[in-house]
């Protein structure tokens, strides 16, 4: 059984407050004080008999402002093409956030907004899904740039996704063996 | 005024970082040295409200700027790195379903926990009791429902009876012997005060509502309620439609 403060800490990190789950790190440690990481470690390892893990994210929505560390829990094997349906989203948004993600994450994160509807058209998505993304917090938007937001940094892993794009197009499939496995 | 020279200077080196932080231009293209040497040498001779607030803005752009530079350069030193005009040629080039299972396997979901409160609780509650009407909380939905309309089968199937002339002509004459002038209250005709089931109902109900839109009935409705009687004369010949809503309240048979 988690102890008192172990369920506060799951709590916070799991709970949708206003928009969004996760918790930051700060919060935790107003209720854990100098036993953070002690019950940190306690929850890891219960997570991940459950096949979860924890990840921790540095909250900057402006590259001007310092960012804060915010704790998610996310599932720790990526996602299997037949449990698709079960993250929620439709084939086609999925598509548009592949096509997206993958040209901002070759951008180091950032790109104009008309660069990410130029290629979106290419693939022939609808540009209103770029509506849709921000919503959901897998994209900002400042003054016409487009960016990598909290949900993208939490759910996508990009060094993955980088070293599979760039595997791409030349051995695709065989790439599997020699990719980095996951954090 | 000590930097109204020097004005137009701070101004095109904000404008200057706010390229780079919107990604029209590369971080590096940036003179940020430059700049720094700038502010650094202006620091001691500001005096003016708007000279600090210029001066600041500089500052914090150039600060930014510098952590964009930073990240950049880690980025362009990546292994990785991946240009990104050939990264737009290649997205273009690669058929869409490599690129979703592509992002499958980097793609881990949160886990979150929608919690409800009190008031989310309180207005569910209302809204749903909105959308099932104003009743009382022990009455309860209507468990069955006959619809009869002209393309239903339960319609077609009451048209096409052989029979329906008769029942037509049946129920008009029923109402004709057991209402006088004054006509009849419609849910005691159709319920037959009350002893008929729902489905009888419904199905009498719809005869009524048939033999007033032919203009064989006559519908009346006053401070004493809705009542029904047969039509005296020709009347206006014009049709009428007439809505029949059945709720089957509980302990109905």
């Amino acid at each position: 059984m988690p102890s008192g403060r172990e369920s506060s800490v799951l709590a916070l990190m799991l709970f949708r407050r206003g928009r969004r789950p996760g918790a930051y790190m700060s919060e935790l440690e107003d209720i854990c004080g100098d036993d953070l990481e002690e019950i940190l470690d306690g929850l890891r390892r219960r997570l991940d008999d459950l096949g979860l893990e924890m990840v921790t994210i540095d909250d900057r929505g402006d590259m001007v402002k310092e960012g804060k560390k915010r704790v998610f829990v996310r599932a720790r094997s990526s996602l299997r093409k037949k449990d698709v349906k079960l993250c929620g989203w439709d084939r086609r948004f999925l598509a548009a956030l592949a096509a997206t993600t993958c040209f901002l994450t070759s951008r180091g994160g950032r790109a104009r907004e008309a660069e990410v509807v130029d290629i979106l058209k290419t693939k022939g998505i609808s540009s209103k899904k770029i509506e849709t993304m921000l919503e959901a917090g897998y994209l900002s938007r400042d003054d016409g740039v487009l960016s990598l937001s909290w949900r993208a940094l939490a759910e996508i892993d990009q060094e993955r996704l980088k070293s599979l794009f760039v595997a791409s197009g030349v051995r695709l499939g065989e790439e599997e063996n020699g990719a980095r496995p996951n954090p | 005024m000590i930097l109204a020279e020097l004005g137009d200077q701070l101004r095109e080196g904000i404008d200057a970082c706010k390229q780079a932080l919107r990604g029209e231009v590369l971080p590096h293209e940036v003179d940020t040295w430059a700049l720094w040497e700038l502010l650094s040498g202006l620091s001691e001779r500001i005096t003016d409200t708007g000279d600090h607030l210029l001066y600041a803005s500089l500052m914090r752009h150039l600060v930014a700027t510098i952590r964009l530079q930073c990240e950049w350069l880690r980025y362009e030193a990546d292994e990785l790195y991946v240009d990104s005009d050939a990264a737009r040629g290649k997205i273009a080039s690669l058929p869409l379903s490599d690129l979703v299972s592509m992002f499958l396997r980097s793609y881990h979901p949160l886990m979150e926990i929608e919690q409800i409160n009190n008031k989310a609780l309180t207005m569910g509650r209302e809204h749903w009791r909105r959308l099932g009407g104003e009743h009382s909380e022990d009455e309860e939905l209507p468990g069955e429902f006959l619809r009869y309309t002209l393309d239903s089968d339960a319609g077609r199937s009451v048209l096409n009876q052989p029979q329906f002339g008769e029942l037509l002509d049946s129920v008009n004459s029923e109402l004709s012997q057991a209402s006088g002038e004054e006509g009849m209250g419609y849910g005691e005709f159709i319920t037959r005060q009350g002893s008929s089931g729902f489905e009888e109902a419904v199905t009498r109900g719809y005869i009524v509502s048939f033999l007033i839109s032919q203009g064989k009935l006559e519908w009346i409705e006053d401070e004493e309620g809705v009542r029904i009687r047969p039509r005296s004369g020709q009347g206006n010949g014009e049709i009428q439609s007439l809505p029949v809503i059945f709720r089957k309240t509980r302990g109905d048979n």
